[in-house]
């Protein structure tokens, strides 16, 4: 017993949550305002600064150092650049021109000295529209690093930085994974500066906040919260700024390091943070009082607080007619379940309750299953599995590879399996009709989970029938029910908050009666929207009458 | 520490069960009809007979499947109790013996002499076995119905049902399923009954004209070479639900006709739907067919003096379904008077039914009951002899009918010219 208890330990201790109570303080500071860094050796001598510049950045193929002198020949002066993230035209024409300009009219020709460059450049020479001065090195090579350029007086301390960000994008496209038959079709791209414009120019409010943080050591990664002032709540607001200035990694690639850095219990395998690429969908969250997330290089943006009910609801619930918007819900709400519960059930009452099925069904399911060689949960778990794969095979294929092993995959090997008698037909029906409710899921995150859990629960139904998926559903209702998204809890507006946006869960109201945002996020301004303002007809009196109220009978002739 | 110990152990008592009472649907013999008998000459009496579905033989998709012919197979075991022959039936299968999708239980005509007590126990008792499953008498032997084979219905099973459920509109049989039969039986002042199931050869064979006709001509196909088996298969035999057998303290007393059923419905008021002929009254020799379409009884219990009597007060709706004379019938003098002559018919009937009910002395309908729901303490009085009350009892019988409909036509159309 000992032994046994000694081995438990052991293993409870590598458990992450037990390790990571005890885990050292990290000693690592955020490199922001890192004072380690100012203290950095610098110089106002352009060759030494060019030296020090050399030194850290090393022999770098695209970093450009051009020095140069001014038109008067009085100052010496050096652009940093990488090359390839500026624009080198904007840069010759109104930077390198204009300071080389030898006209002695001009005003700069004559005052350039250098111990005015910096603001006399910043202020007549250049026509560069952002311009910023830095006061050392450090902070100068952070900007160069982001495409910025930096203008290196000779003798002068500060630096001046010029905005000319310029790179190759890819275009404005389609959101690929959130597509939608009517709704705009613009999605987020990897360009940061793109995708806060297509935000403005959703919401021109004065009070929209694009608050910018950088994280990530080495990849220097931008950030930005963007919210409606007046709607977030500040708890939540003040709880995501902490959460991410917390992180401290080397690198962000995508907005998935951040969502799994600030969300409230990693450990579970529901996603608590939404994801979107459409705009209007983050639009949509940043108006109801949610913050949006959104990382430079990457399309996706992250939105909290989230609802678990959220993934069962897209952008386009809103665009169609309402009651469309509610049969869809009602219809994925039953796909849940479905993507979810099927397999288990179907193993659960074929193996433990056949007394349960209508005595025809059962007979042809028996006939399905004669002379069938596993029993029916090992028949589950491997035509899952089968389909399992040939999804993932075909997500990583190129499209024109992919329909071969669609092809292969689900008509060959099913219709021989079936053939061969190595599964019954009704489990092939069983699985195919589980896979296409999964993909009825609007949120992919969502719907994997979902189909993760299918594995245990069929295992359940295998081993106990109904009684086991019922441990199993509890089991999975317990642990929903535990969660929470930035101190909301995840079952809201079901489990928690108002009968009126509870009842959003099956059904999106009309938007005249949608006059309230939901109460559970707490928003400081809950109204929407005017009161009930469907249209209604005028009353006679006031309304120009028709021929036939007038009883003119020549109406239609004129 | 010693939480995460506790759970994890609670986790693991879970699968300790293993995978108790699990049981794959291709090990499964589901049984679908379940027949009783009673062989009194046997050393084993009991003879329970089992028809299961073999899966094997409905034909899955276009591939595999379809092998063997007979959508059921027949077990049967012999036993000193009906347990024991129902252990030894399920034992002589390959397969699982389950019963939880039986729909019907056939008790052959000496069983249900020695009494319906065991096999109502063995169906109550037995957590498989389903109080609606329908309970028929077998005259003879209930095993030898499961060997006949469907006429429509691959499976006998499925025919038996379909059977039954025509059963109900034709009111020349009342099958019921067994919890009905056990409120019948356990009532006071009431006994239970059952529907028949028989099997007979088909009508058309039953006349011997057309038998005899048919004999030869079945040989000369034959000698045709129109590709038939060599032997001439016996005129194969039909199932038919009708009649009733009528019990007296759980014991079979006897047998009603099928019409002398539907005077039975009509006594309890549960009648639905019938055909009768009357003689028309316009054209004398000629006759008209009338339908039941719905009915209503009300029995009343009267004491009067000390003389017990009942009043049955039945109502009938139908229509005319078809005539054979020219006259028009569609009047509503003519429509009252055939409704009076289908109130006579069927009152015979009726008066016919309660005569035979009480030579067995076998209340079926259960005057008695309504007696003691009217008036306990003159039910109390008579309770210990109501048999023998039963058989002396008046009853005056009223019906009304109603002819509603003339169906498609008002009058008929004389394809003579006159």
């Amino acid at each position: 017993m000992n032994a046994f208890s000694a081995i438990v330990k052991k293993l409870i201790k590598l458990l992450p949550a037990a390790g990571n109570a005890k885990g050292p303080e990290k000693p690592l500071q955020n490199n922001r305002n890192s004072r380690a860094e100012d203290r950095r050796p610098d110089s106002s001598d352009l060759d030494r600064r060019l030296e020090l510049v050399r030194e850290r950045l090393g022999e770098s193929g695209d970093l450009v150092t051009r020095v140069f002198t001014s038109g008067n020949g009085r100052v010496r002066l050096a652009l940093l650049y990488i090359d390839g993230m500026v624009d080198r035209k904007l840069l010759s024409d109104n930077v390198l021109r204009p300071i080389q300009d030898d006209n002695p009219l001009l005003r700069h020709y004559k005052e350039l000295r250098p111990n005015n460059a910096l603001t006399l450049i910043e202020a007549l020479v250049t026509n560069v529209s952002e311009t910023a001065t830095a006061p050392d090195l450090t902070q100068a090579l952070r900007r160069v690093l982001s495409g910025d350029t930096a203008l290196l007086v000779d003798g002068e301390e500060r630096i001046l930085i010029l905005g000319t960000r310029f790179w190759a994008m890819r275009a404005v496209t389609e959101p690929e994974t959130e597509s939608a038959v009517r709704g705009p079709r613009e999605g987020f791209t990897e360009t940061l500066r793109v995708n806060t414009s297509l935000l403005r120019r959703r919401i021109r409010h004065e009070k929209l906040r694009l608050e910018t943080m950088r994280i990530g050591r080495r990849t220097g990664t931008d950030i930005i919260l963007a919210y409606i002032a007046d709607l977030v709540n500040p708890r939540v607001l003040a709880e995501a700024r902490q959460r991410i200035a917390a992180i401290d990694t080397d690198a962000i690639l995508e907005s998935g390091y951040i969502e799994e850095f600030i969300e409230d219990s990693p450990w579970s395998v529901f996603p608590q943070i939404e994801h979107t690429e459409r705009v209007d969908k983050a639009a949509a969250a940043i108006l109801e009082g949610r913050l949006v997330i959104m990382t430079d290089n990457t399309p996706i943006a992250l939105i909290v607080p989230t609802f678990f009910f959220q993934f069962l609801q897209a952008a386009e619930d809103y665009y169609e007619r309402f009651f469309i918007g509610i049969a869809l819900r009602m219809l994925r709400l039953f796909v849940m379940n479905v993507a979810l519960i099927l397999p288990a059930a179907y193993v659960a009452v074929i193996t433990f309750h056949q007394e349960m099925l209508p005595t025809p069904l059962l007979l042809s399911i028996a006939a399905a299953r004669e002379g069938v060689p596993v029993p029916a949960v090992a028949e589950a778990l491997l035509m899952e599995a089968t389909f399992e794969v040939l999804r993932e095979a075909g997500v990583r294929l190129p499209k024109t590879v992919g329909q071969a092993v669609s092809i292969v995959g689900g008509l060959v090997v099913g219709d021989a399996a079936i053939r061969a008698g190595l599964v019954s037909p009704s489990m092939v029906i069983i699985v195919a009709t589980t896979a296409i409710s999964t993909f009825a899921i609007p949120a992919f995150s969502a719907s994997i989970s979902l189909r993760l859990l299918r594995f245990p629960l069929i295992f359940l139904a295998g081993m106990m029938g109904l009684y086991g998926v019922i441990i199993g559903l509890l089991a999975i209702l317990i642990h929903l029910a535990s969660l929470q998204s930035f101190g909301v809890p995840y079952l809201t507006p079901l489990a928690h908050g108002t009968a009126r946006d509870a009842l959003k869960t099956f059904a999106r109201p009309p938007w005249s009666l949608a006059t309230w945002r939901p109460k559970v996020l707490d928003t400081p301004d809950r109204r929407r929207q005017a009161g009930n303002m469907r249209y209604r007809p005028k009353p006679p009196e006031e309304r120009e009458l028709t021929h036939e109220e007038t009883g003119d009978k020549d109406a239609g002739k004129r | 520490m010693s939480k995460y110990l506790l759970l994890f152990l609670a986790a693991v008592l879970l699968l300790l069960t293993g995978c108790w009472s699990r049981i794959e649907v291709d090990k499964l013999a589901i049984v679908r009809c379940l027949a009783i008998d009673y062989l009194p000459e046997a050393s084993e009496p009991y003879l329970v007979t089992l028809s299961v579905a073999r899966p094997a033989a409905i034909p899955v998709g276009d591939g595999a499947g379809g092998g063997g012919s007979t959508a059921t197979q027949v077990f049967s075991g012999t036993g000193t109790s009906l347990d024991l022959a129902l252990n030894n039936a399920a034992l002589s299968m390959p397969r699982h013996a389950y019963f939880t999708h039986n729909e019907v239980v056939l008790i052959g005509e000496e069983a249900a002499k020695r009494g319906l007590q065991a096999t109502v126990d063995l169906v109550m008792r037995f957590h498989q076995l389903r109080l609606t499953n329908f309970l028929l008498l077998v005259p003879g032997i209930a095993h030898d119905v499961l060997l006949a084979s469907g006429r429509l219905e691959a499976a006998l099973p499925q025919e038996i049902l379909g059977l039954l459920e025509r059963a109900r509109l034709s009111s020349e049989s009342d099958p019921l399923e067994i919890y009905h039969i056990l409120r019948q039986a356990v009532t006071e002042g009431q006994e239970a009954h059952l529907a028949v199931l028989r099997l007979a050869p088909p009508p058309e064979q039953a006349l011997p004209e057309i038998a005899a006709e048919k004999q030869p001509a079945g040989q000369g196909a034959q000698g045709g070479g129109a590709g038939q088996g060599a032997e001439v298969a016996p005129p194969p035999e039909v199932l038919s639900v009708n009649g009733t057998a009528v019990f007296r303290d759980e014991m079979l007393a006897g047998f009603l006709a099928p019409r002398e059923t539907r005077g039975y419905l009509l006594l309890a008021g549960r009648i639905r739907r019938g055909v009768l002929s009357v003689p028309d009254p316009l054209a004398p020799g000629k006759s008209v067919s009338l339908g039941i379409l719905r009915g209503n009884s009300k029995i009343t219990p009267r004491l009067e003096a000390g003389r017990l009597s009942f009043l049955v007060e039945t109502e009938l709706e139908g229509d005319i379904l078809s005539q054979e004379s020219l006259e028009n019938l569609s009047t509503p003098e003519m429509l009252e008077k055939l409704g009076t002559a289908k109130a006579e018919a069927l009152k015979e009937e009726m008066t016919q039914t309660l005569r035979r009910l009480q030579e067995m002395e076998a209340d079926i309908v259960g005057f008695g009951t309504i007696l003691r729901r009217r008036n306990p303490q003159a039910f109390q009085a008579l309770a210990g002899r109501w048999p023998q009350v039963f058989r002396n009892l008046e009853v005056d019988i009223q019906v009304q009918a109603h002819i509603r409909r003339t169906g498609l036509l008002s009058r008929t159309v004389p394809l003579q010219p006159q």
